[in-house]
């Protein structure tokens, strides 16, 4: 019985106490997975809705205070590159938000006043060094442009903006340089390029007209600059047009267009310019290809076209290329596919850049019109 | 008992020993048990702030304040409140559950299970201005709901009637916000004894 009297009689130790209280102090210590931000235009309900993406799970996590109020019917929405602003473009309220992203949280809170834009701004972009804002006006058939200051993120307009486009644009993409802009003239079946000068005033640079049915509804350029790709969703294809780098004269290279799925609504480029995708909204599929760096010849990816999305209208990759974002136009969820990467052993490159779907999504609350997601924690 | 040096057996006789000394109605002196104990200290708290949507957890410091009825000499129920603050997070607690004490002379170990409310607050965002013009509001969001879970101390028994907390521990879930945060709680304070409940049997 001594070991019984021993434990019984003994009296704790303060270093055992100090163990069991590291112990306890140490589960603090554990750190939240990488993250990503996730920003959706909900015209509906006049909101911004925002969630915290699981870098490796790709689960959404809706934001405490989500949706956050916009102005009236939010159509597009970008996060400059610091993180620290978000601008959402009010396509019936015809101006532009300006908010102040949370470090801690992500949420938005809004900075007044709004700026005006022209008649439905319809889409953003912006320059890689965050210096310049550019709202698509499809009424109007004019783009906004804006220089934004860096300390506050308020924008305020260049002179000479808006500057004017060709009737009724709905769709535009920057050069990763900030060289160029495309806008994509759907009534013209054309797409009319920009120089942007260093303060962002706009010139027209040239203009290619298609000389099939293609009516271009979509837009996207590679990040070397070299390639932009049109959604013809009339004619279920995509074009490839080489950019000139110097005249921003259009060609398109041989073999385009490429067949898609039913109505090609959404373009989707990995950050590398690797696999290009295409939303198909028609037949709620999505087509995915392969690119060639140096000829823009798109390969389809085994399996393609993927199905799992319901009319998707908007597809968007994440920051790290391991999943795609399908938002779908009835319903009120984000459907999250896993990108197949080709670098494992038992992965053939036929079947890098194939979609599977996951069991994540993400519900909305409503019909979204424009997703962003933001670079990694 | 011959005990061997090492080896699983002597971890089970101890184990066993353990067990029995924590289970078995205990009192090797004739020292009374209070009626009440009431509790008041410092309080740290992870909490799990992933699921509302920040980017990382969120290291809360407060106040934690208890009180013990003692029913029998190990058992009895315990309430309890804690309030945490940080720079964009308040959580308040208020728990009750049944516990258990095992008690010696100069020191008593605890275990209690709790269910309660949780009230957490999110303050989203500093005033932001232009000059002096306010511009935009600080909003916070407030959500009540369930909290439940258990945990455990150790008090040290420094006055008849005052004791020191020397640590207590507690493994706390919230259910607010549409979601749920697995929180822990740290806190050590001071302990006061009242009444009597009786006295202890002696071997």
């Amino acid at each position: 019985m001594n070991l019984y009297r021993k434990i019984l009689m003994t009296p704790p130790r303060p270093i055992l106490l100090l163990v069991l209280l590291a112990a306890a102090v140490s589960l603090t210590g554990c750190n939240a997975s990488s993250t990503h931000l996730a920003y959706v235009a909900l015209p509906q309900l006049n909101a911004v809705g925002a969630y915290r993406v699981n870098n490796h799970s790709a689960r959404f996590t809706v934001l405490v205070g989500s949706p956050f109020p916009a102005g009236v019917s939010p159509s597009a929405v970008f996060v400059h590159p610091s993180n620290n602003f978000a601008y959402v473009a009010n396509q019936t309220g015809n101006n532009i938000s300006l908010f102040k992203i949370d470090h801690n949280i992500g949420s938005l809170s809004e900075i007044f006043p709004r700026v005006n834009a022209g008649i439905t701004p319809v889409a953003l972009a912006m320059n890689s060094d965050g210096s310049l804002l550019f709202a698509l006006n499809q009424n109007s058939d004019s783009i906004s442009v804006y220089s934004i200051d860096s300390g506050s993120g308020a924008l305020k307009e260049i002179a000479g903006s808006p500057f004017a486009t060709f009737s009724n644009p709905v769709a535009f993409a920057l050069t990763k340089s900030g060289k160029f802009i495309c806008v994509a003239n759907p009534d013209l079946a054309s797409i009319s390029v920009y120089s942007v000068a260093s303060g962002g005033a706009l010139h027209l640079a040239s203009t290619f007209q298609f000389d099939t049915d293609a009516i271009p509804f979509a837009l996207a350029v590679d990040p070397s600059g070299k390639f932009v790709y049109a959604a013809n969703s009339n004619a279920n294809t995509v074009s490839v047009l080489a950019i000139n780098a110097s005249s921003g004269v259009l060609t398109q290279v041989p073999n385009s267009p490429f067949a898609t799925d039913t109505n090609p609504i959404s373009l989707a480029l990995s950050s590398s310019g690797q696999f290009l995708y295409v939303a198909n909204q028609g037949s709620s599929s999505i087509s995915g290809f392969s690119v060639d760096s140096s000829s823009g010849l798109l390969t389809p990816i085994t399996g393609s076209p993927f199905t799992g999305a319901n009319s998707p209208v908007l597809i968007v990759i994440d920051p790290n290329g391991n999943f795609l974002y399908a938002v779908s136009q009835s319903s009120m969820f984000l459907t999250v596919f896993s990108i197949t990467q080709g670098t494992t052993s038992n992965q053939t490159t036929s079947t890098a850049g194939a979609l599977t779907t996951t069991v994540e999504s993400a519900e909305t609350g409503a019909a979204a019109s424009s997703l962003f997601v933001t670079t990694s924690d | 008992m011959a005990i061997r040096p090492a080896g699983s057996r002597q971890i089970t006789v101890r184990l066993f020993f353990l067990l029995a000394a924590l289970t078995l109605p205990s009192g090797l002196s004739a020292q009374a048990v209070p009626r009440f104990d009431v509790f008041g200290g410092f309080s740290a708290m992870r909490f799990d702030s992933p699921p509302i949507g920040f980017a990382d957890y969120s290291y809360l410091e407060g106040w934690n304040f208890g009180a013990d009825g003692n029913l029998t000499h190990s058992w009895g129920v315990a309430i309890d409140a804690s309030g945490h603050y940080g720079s964009q997070l308040n959580v308040y607690q208020f728990l009750i559950g049944p516990q258990y004490s095992f008690r010696r002379e100069k020191y008593r170990f605890f275990a209690h299970g709790f269910f309660g409310k949780a009230q957490n607050t999110v303050t989203l965002s500093e005033p932001i201005f232009n000059g002096n013009i306010q511009q935009a509001t600080r909003n916070g969001f407030e959500s009540v709901g369930r909290a439940w879970g258990g945990g455990g101390g150790f008090d040290w028994d420094f006055r008849p009637r005052i004791s020191i907390r020397v640590f207590q521990a507690d493994f706390l879930a919230n259910q607010t916000f549409f979601a749920t945060q697995y929180n822990v709680r740290v806190s050590t304070g001071v302990v006061f004894h009242f009444g009597q409940v009786g006295r202890r049997r002696t071997r």
